[in-house]
C-alpha cells in the first residue's frame, strides 16, 4: 500500500505534461474574478488606503495573470491579495462575501496557477521565450511543465465533493426535506415553487446529487470513463448554476475539470482543432 | 531481498503535493466530525444553512370582530419573494432567537389593528429538520 502510494507520488511530482489546460484555467480564472469581485474592488468604491490599495492589486494582478506577463509571480501576488481578502477583510473586518465557499476556491485557484506552469502556453511569457530562443538559434521551447500542481485541483475537487456529500448523508437529506428548505428560500413566490416543491421530486433530486457527488469525489481523482464523468460533473454544476444562486462556484469547478482531463488529450484536442497534425500522422 | 528504495526525483514538489493534498482531504474532518474548525478549514457543507429560520405554513391574523385572514409566510414577511440575489445569505428577517416569529413577520405585527392578534400554523425550517410549530401570539415577544 505504501509503496504504491509512494509510486504515485513519485509519477505526479515528476511528470512533464502540457501546460495548455493550466493556461487555458488561468485565463478562465480571471474571467471569474473579475466577474465576482470587479465591482467590489473597483477604485470607485475604496473608502480607505487598505481598500485602495486592495484595489490596486487586485487590477494590477489580475491583468498581468490574465495576458500571462511575469505570470507565476504575478499570480502568487494575486494569491497573495485574495488571501488578504478572504481573512483581514473577509475574517476580520466581516465582509461576508469574501468568505464563502467559491471565494476560498478562486483563492486556492490562483495559488495551483502560481505553482503550476500557467506561463509556458497563452502568454507573453511563452511569446518572450520563443523570441529569445528563436534570437539564440535555439529550438523554439515546449509548452510543457511540472504536473503536480494542477493535480492539487482534482484533490480539491474530490476534497469537495466527497464532504459535501458526507455532509448530506442523513435521513433529513435523502427525505427531500433539505432541498425543501433551499427551494423554500429560492422558490417561494416563483412560478416553479409547486413543481420543485413535490415530494417526489424532491427525494428523487436528492438522491441523485448525493449519488452523483460520492461518484465525482472518486473519479476526478481516479479518471474513469472520462467522457461519463466529465458529462455527469459538468452537468450537475450547469444545474446547481441554473437552480440556485451559486456565484462563481459552478463555474469554477467547471474549469476545474480542465485538470481532470489529461494534459496531453487537451494539448493533441487543441492542435486537431487549429488544424495541427502529429508528427507522422498521415496528411 | 527487498528492492531498495530510490530517492524521489523531484523531493520538492512530492513533499508540497503530498502536504497539500493530505491537507486538502483530511482537513474537513475536523469542522465536520469535530465540530472545530478555523477559516482556513472548509467544512464544504454548501446551501447547509440556506433557508434556515424560514416558516413553512399559515399566518392567520383573528380580528377583534371574530373576522379572520389567511395569509402565508411571504405576505406576512411584507414580501413577493425572499431576497434571492446577491449578496446571498444576507437576510435578517430569518425567524432567530427568542423573538422567532415576532420578528419574521414584524411587517405585519407592526400594522396589526387594536384587539388582533396573528397566530402560525406549520414548521420553521432548521439546520437538520423542520420543527413543527404553533403559536397562537405570534407579536407577543417572550420575556
Amino acid at each position: 500500500m505504501m509503496r504504491e502510494l509512494r509510486a504515485s507520488i513519485e509519477e505526479i511530482s515528476s511528470v512533464q505534461v502540457s501546460a495548455r489546460p493550466i493556461a487555458l484555467f488561468r485565463i478562465g480564472i480571471v474571467a471569474l474574478l473579475w466577474n465576482r469581485y470587479g465591482a467590489m474592488n473597483g477604485m470607485f468604491g475604496a473608502d480607505s488606503d487598505a481598500e485602495l490599495f486592495l484595489s490596486l492589486m487586485f487590477f494590477g494582478t489580475t491583468a498581468l495573470v490574465l495576458v500571462g506577463f511575469k505570470t507565476r509571480l504575478a499570480a502568487a501576488f494575486l494569491f497573495a491579495t485574495l488571501a488578504m481578502q478572504y481573512y483581514v477583510f473577509g475574517y476580520g473586518l466581516g465582509v461576508h462575501e469574501y468568505t464563502h465557499h467559491h471565494a476560498y476556491m478562486l483563492m486556492l485557484s490562483t495559488l495551483i496557477i502560481a505553482m503550476g506552469p500557467s506561463d509556458r502556453a497563452y502568454s507573453i511569457d511563452r511569446w518572450l521565450a520563443i523570441r529569445t530562443a528563436e534570437n539564440a538559434g535555439k529550438p523554439i521551447p515546449d509548452e510543457m511543465g511540472p504536473g503536480w500542481a494542477f493535480r492539487l485541483m482534482t484533490v480539491q475537487m474530490a476534497a469537495l465533493y466527497f464532504w459535501a456529500a458526507v455532509d448530506k448523508t442523513s435521513v433529513f437529506y435523502l427525505s427531500g426535506d433539505w432541498l425543501a428548505r433551499v427551494f423554500e428560500w429560492g422558490y417561494a413566490g416563483h412560478i416553479l415553487y409547486p413543481l420543485l416543491t413535490l415530494k417526489l421530486f424532491l427525494i428523487t433530486a436528492s438522491i441523485i446529487v448525493l449519488i452523483v457527488e460520492y461518484y465525482l469525489a472518486a473519479a476526478v481523482l481516479c479518471r474513469p470513463w472520462l467522457p461519463v464523468t466529465c458529462t455527469i460533473g459538468i452537468a450537475l454544476h450547469l444545474c446547481f448554476a441554473l437552480m440556485l444562486n451559486v456565484d462563481t462556484y459552478s463555474l469554477t469547478m467547471i474549469l476545474g475539470y480542465l485538470a481532470v482531463i489529461p494534459a496531453d488529450r487537451i494539448h493533441a484536442a487543441i492542435d486537431r482543432l487549429q488544424g495541427y497534425r502529429p508528427a507522422g500522422a498521415p496528411a | 531481498m527487498a528492492e531498495p528504495v530510490r530517492p524521489l526525483r523531484r523531493p520538492f514538489a512530492a513533499a508540497a503535493f503530498t502536504a497539500m493534498a493530505a491537507y486538502m482531504l483530511f482537513s474537513p474532518a475536523l469542522p465536520q466530525l469535530f465540530g472545530t474548525g478555523a477559516p482556513m478549514v472548509r467544512q464544504w457543507t454548501m446551501f447547509s444553512g440556506v433557508g434556515v429560520g424560514l416558516p413553512k405554513g399559515t399566518f392567520r391574523i383573528e380580528y377583534a370582530d371574530g373576522l379572520t385572514e389567511d395569509l402565508s409566510p411571504l405576505e406576512v414577511a411584507g414580501m413577493t419573494r425572499y431576497p434571492v440575489r446577491r449578496p446571498i445569505y444576507r437576510f435578517d428577517g430569518y425567524a432567530k432567537g427568542p423573538e422567532g416569529l415576532a420578528h419574521f413577520a414584524a411587517a405585519t405585527c407592526s400594522t396589526l389593528p387594536e384587539g388582533a392578534r396573528l397566530t402560525f400554523d406549520g414548521v420553521l425550517a432548521e439546520r437538520r429538520h423542520w420543527t413543527r410549530m404553533e403559536a397562537m401570539r405570534v407579536c407577543e415577544v417572550p420575556a
